[in-house]
């Protein structure tokens, strides 16, 4: 069975189609990326898979489960982590901090035995933080762990927001441009992490980046979104040489004298 | 021993020696430095809600006063005494069951939490669907509801003729009692994961929910809690003053309350407190302004509301150098002192 299933997916912002019949399925451990110019809809997609934005049509399955227009809360407790384009780390908290927030959902007390302070609560609290400290030792972030995190370089504030996500046992994981901004050096680690993390916690990737590098690399598969339509899908070698993705790249006909 | 011990102890002694200097003022203090410091505790225990509202959660609110009056009215109501009650009563008589409750200070005062608490749930309801400015505007107008609610129900608040002779419960060790619980309440939550949630929907509501976090909900635990507060806050406030109506609990009262936060340092607990006492020490100190001052052979005549003056001008300038408050977001703890006091070096930025 896939793990994510979307059919016919659509968003309109009042007479803007920003999505338009989105259909995807990604089988369990795969790893697929979406790709597009800029403003082809990745993020709306992103945004209305996750429960950020109403669809208004169409409809999203997590392993069987319709989750369609659910809370963006309630998508990640089923198990839909994210980050996104624009890092969104609580920057006022330590990077343990940050990524027990993302703990919280597991928790099973009441506010009340939280604030008397009580012993079923302390245990809880430390296991948590016992938890979110191997985390950090597998995303190999134990030595900032008591850092601020919006006071880390900006590669790294991108690690910490992927283990913030796998902080809540997500099933699936969507990356939104995990490689905006970085080096080929940086993205090159990067690379690495995500088919690290892919194979150690068992999870299915949806990706949406720009570096070309990157998609090529380590996708099975590629999706390409212009004007929030799919215009093609497959391989990435396929993609590479699809005269459609090349015209909705570089904004010429590829077949301009035929 | 390690330091989180030592501070555990220093705390244990400080409240033992707090509680000791309580029952020697509550016999040898005069009864108006008793009321002083009791004004403070309540304050201490309203900054300390808000700011679990505001400074964590990032809920502008300004119901404060809307809920104090449930808090002050359900206490009153419920210790006052019958013949009391029928003294007041004269325009209309109180409604039954209300009209024979003699009830004893904590019950009421209980009762008086809960029932806060549940109209704070429902004040959220609608106010913590709206975010920053939004918020304190509905708030405003449902702690105003409240106002005019209180002066129309003739039959339990007595209208606008207010509730005189309530018993004087209020002493120091209820309010300060009252206080220190509170603070260690809400200070352990905001500690806990909770206050990790709340901080998360401060800084960035899109990635606390992003990150599984119920937004709604959490607002809504931070804000009944804080209602609770404020109720017994307010209980303690009508079993001090003995006479309440409604407009004891205008608008002001909550501007008083965020003026209290403001100049302590929002998002510190500690800062709360040294607030409450600065501004109703200060407020008490400036009352010599309202009357009339000589100076050599003028004398300027009093001029009643003179000390809001002089009262808003030291706040500009604690604001000017103090941007964040008199604390900022930091917050008292022992090894700070004891570092500061060179009797404990500096450990080497490591937790605990």
């Amino acid at each position: 069975m896939s793990v994510l299933k979307v059919e016919n997916l659509t968003k309109q912002f009042g007479g803007l189609v920003a999505l338009s019949d989105f259909n995807v399925e990604l089988e369990e451990g795969e790893l697929v990326g979406l790709i597009g110019p800029n403003g082809s809809g990745k993020t709306t997609a992103f945004n209305v898979i996750t429960g950020i934005y109403r669809p208004t049509g169409g409809r999203v399955t997590l392993r069987g489960k319709d989750i369609t227009g659910l809370r963006s809360d309630q998508i990640t407790a089923q198990g839909i982590a994210r980050t996104f384009q624009n890092i969104r780390l609580f920057p006022q908290m330590t990077v343990l901090e940050n990524v027990m927030v993302g703990h919280h959902l597991r928790l099973k007390t009441s506010p009340l035995v939280a604030g008397l302070g009580l012993p079923s609560y302390v245990r809880q609290e430390r296991a948590m933080r016992d938890e979110s400290l191997e985390l950090l030792q597998i995303t190999g972030l134990e030595d900032v762990a008591h850092e601020k995190a919006g006071s880390l370089p900006y590669g790294r504030q991108r690690r910490v927001e992927i283990a913030r996500a796998l902080a809540t046992e997500p099933k699936m994981l969507l990356l939104d441009e995990p490689a905006a901004g970085m080096n080929p050096e940086e993205t090159h680690g990067l690379m690495d992490f995500i088919q690290q993390i892919l194979k150690d916690f068992g999870l299915t990737i949806f990706l949406i980046e720009h570096q070309m590098r990157l998609v090529m690399g380590i996708c099975e598969r590629l999706l390409v979104l212009n004007y929030g339509v799919t215009i093609a899908k497959g391989y990435p070698e396929e993609i590479q040489n699809d005269s459609m993705v090349i015209s909705a790249y570089l904004g010429v006909s590829a077949n301009v004298n035929n | 021993m390690s330091k989180n011990t030592v501070s555990k102890i220093l705390t244990l002694i400080s409240l033992v020696v707090f509680v000791l200097f309580l029952l020697w003022a509550q016999q040898n203090l005069n009864p108006y430095l008793r009321r002083i410091m009791i004004l403070i505790a309540i304050n201490v225990i309203w900054a300390v809600t808000f700011n679990l509202v505001f400074g964590y959660t990032g809920q502008f609110s300004l119901g404060h006063a809307g809920l104090i009056a449930v808090g002050a009215y359900v206490t009153a109501i419920l210790t006052m005494a019958p013949a009391q009650k029928e003294q007041n009563f004269f325009l209309a008589p109180m409604m039954w069951p209300l009209s024979q409750m003699e009830w004893s200070f904590l019950p009421a005062l209980v009762t008086a939490a809960l029932l806060t608490a549940f109209v704070g749930f429902l004040v959220g309801i609608p106010s913590l669907q709206f975010r920053g400015d939004y918020m304190a505007i509905v708030t405003l107008g449902l702690a105003e509801i409240i106002r005019v609610v209180n002066m129309n129900l003739q039959t339990i608040t007595n209208g606008s003729l207010g509730l005189k002779g309530i018993p004087s419960h209020t002493t120091l060790l209820w309010s300060w009692g009252a206080a220190v619980i509170t603070i260690a309440f809400i200070a352990t939550l905001v500690k806990s994961s909770y206050g990790r949630a709340f901080m998360a929907i401060r800084d960035d509501e899109l990635a606390a929910g992003a990150m599984g976090i119920q937004v709604f909900r959490h607002k809504m635990i931070a804000f009944v809690i804080a209602s609770f507060f404020i109720g017994i806050g307010g209980g303690l406030y009508a079993c001090l003053l003995s006479t309440i109506d409604p407009n004891v609990f205008i608008f002001l009262l909550s501007y008083q309350v965020v003026t209290v936060v403001v100049l302590g340092g929002v998002g510190s607990i500690t800062g709360n407190v040294l607030g409450a006492a600065v501004y109703v020490s200060l407020f008490e100190l400036l009352r010599p302004i309202d009357g009339p001052i000589p100076i050599g052979p003028v004398t300027i005549p009093g001029q009643p509301g003179m000390r809001m003056v002089i009262f808003s001008i030291i706040f500009l300038i604690v604001i000017l150098f103090y941007r964040r408050g008199i604390m900022g977001t930091s917050e008292f703890s022992w090894n700070w002192l004891l570092t500061k006091l060179g009797i404990w070096r500096e450990s080497a930025g490591v937790q605990e």
